[in-house]
């Protein structure tokens, strides 16, 4: 592979991380911030369940 | 119309060329590339010889100052309203952290790149010239080293701003080193802080500083510092291709000469950098330098915005002067001052070894002029510019590995293993707790 088309594999592959770093960033910002920790609220539900 | 598309001509550059005409007119018409020539060197291009960390510096100044203007739009340099519309940008605005995530990422990153350019060109000897005439390498050297010095500056005025404890401790050790200088110490303080203590004034002026000035004057000798590169026959690798060339004893071609150039005096440096069967050595810039530079600008950002999204920019309480961290610590990058600063701070009965003046401002400071002025002290041929660890530099490249190895250690220690009260700790022994001071 000469390094032209190196360099084109190397631009599609930085393009494509941008891409999906964006949407990692849009999903991160829709998703509930409660989400990371709902689970610790269940087992806490659970533990104190009369 | 046409003058539309004129313009529009000389904004763009054709990616696909039709022939070696239109890949230099692509370059020399062009407000954006101008300043690069229309053929470059193989070598030039090649990751192995530079690394590219000038341009990755370039790049990450560019999403510095795209990240910062978006910044100003939300931030307010008031000591009552600094930490609450950070907070803000943090939790109210659309991609407000992320934002200033990736602003932080970046300065971070900008420091070590710039420092490790630093050291690519020591250890090449790039900062030497060669044997074309009206080379001037060593100033371009020493614009370079200024250049550093501003990053460490711009990143240092940029960390107050948050206006949280780790910002207001951080700058409070910081300027207190700055303190000790000789004779004008706490002047230097006072004109840094705008006062005795930090407060509106100081934020005031690391604002205007770090938004207006410090920027300015990057980006100013940065266009000196690139034109120099142009002046002096582009990188030192292709003078290190000449002499080869010449130590072969090739003979080069009969070039072209214009009657014109028969009467003017001196040479040029275009004569003295023609290499001998330049086809074979040099590809034309458009499309292979624009595309290797938008592979550069393309991974820099997606390295920067991955990191942005992992690493979340810390925002501590708001500052309290009353309130003392323990241990209080400079920002990373002073690290290594911190920690020479308590280390050469010695007691004996009532005499004291001041550590500030002497680890914290003598001993950087001459290390930060020796490595200004070390191109005027070294000696060796040309044979050893543009190269990676040359024979005959080989002496100075270890005395350059062996003090930026102990400069990180220091960081690394500083970082890591120091506690409350500036005590030593080894990484697998707990850190006591501290109740905080009031």
């Amino acid at each position: 592979m000469n390094f032209d088309s190196r360099d084109r594999l190397w631009i599609c592959l930085s393009g494509s991380a941008i891409l999906a770093i964006t949407l990692w960033i849009y999903w991160g910002y829709f998703r509930p911030e409660w989400k990371d920790y709902q689970s610790d609220f269940r087992d806490v539900g659970q533990a104190f369940r009369p | 119309m046409e003058a539309m598309k004129r313009t529009w001509q000389q904004l763009t550059w054709t990616w696909k060329p039709q022939g070696e005409r239109e890949s230099g007119d692509s370059i020399v018409r062009n407000l954006l590339l101008h300043w690069f020539p229309a053929k470059v060197n193989k070598e030039s291009l090649s990751f192995r010889y530079s690394l590219w960390l000038g341009t990755i510096s370039a790049v990450l100044f560019l999403i510095l100052s795209v990240t910062g203007v978006i910044l100003m739009f939300l931030y307010v340099p008031s000591v009552e309203r600094a930490y609450p519309s950070v907070k803000d940008l943090e939790f109210v605005v659309s991609f407000g952290g992320f934002i200033r995530s990736l602003h932080r990422i970046a300065a971070h990153l900008m420091v070590a790149v710039v420092f490790l350019h630093a050291a690519r060109v020591f250890l090449t000897g790039a900062y030497k010239n060669g044997t074309a005439a009206n080379q001037n390498r060593p100033i371009n050297w020493v614009v370079g080293v200024v250049l550093l010095l501003l990053t460490l500056l711009l990143s240092f005025t940029g960390y107050l701003l948050p206006w949280d404890q780790l910002a207001y401790w951080a700058i409070t050790v910081g300027t207190n080193i700055s303190r000790a200088a000789p004779l004008a110490g706490d002047r230097i303080r006072f004109l840094f802080l705008g006062g005795h203590e930090i407060g509106q004034s100081t934020l005031l002026r690391f604002y205007v500083l770090h938004c207006f000035f410090l920027p300015v004057l990057v980006a100013f000798l940065f266009a000196w510092h690139m034109w120099r590169v142009r002046k002096d026959g582009g990188f030192a690798c292709m003078d290190q291709l000449r002499l080869k060339q010449k130590a072969e004893r090739i003979a080069p071609i009969k070039a072209k000469t214009y009657s014109l150039l028969g009467i003017t005096r001196g040479r040029t440096v275009h004569v003295e950098t023609s290499l001998v069967n330049e086809d074979l050595h040099t590809v034309d810039s458009s499309p292979n330098l624009t595309r290797r530079i938008l592979l550069v600008t393309l991974a820099t950002f997606a390295a920067s915005a991955l990191l942005a999204v992992l690493v979340e920019a810390p925002l501590e309480e708001a500052a309290n002067p009353r309130v003392t961290p323990n241990p209080a610590k400079a920002p990373w990058y002073f690290l290594w001052l911190q920690e020479l600063v308590s280390d050469t701070t010695i007691r004996v009965g009532s005499f004291t070894l001041n550590g500030a003046l002497v680890g914290g401002v003598l001993l950087s400071g001459v290390l930060v002029l020796l490595l200004a002025l070390w191109p005027f002290f070294d000696k060796s041929s040309a044979y050893a510019v543009g190269a990676w660890f040359t024979k005959e530099r080989r002496r100075q490249n270890w005395v350059f590995l062996i003090v930026a190895l102990f400069i990180v250690i220091l960081t690394l220690i500083g970082t890591f293993m120091r506690g409350p009260y500036w005590n030593f700790y080894w990484p697998w022994e707990a850190m006591p707790e501290v109740p905080r001071r009031f």
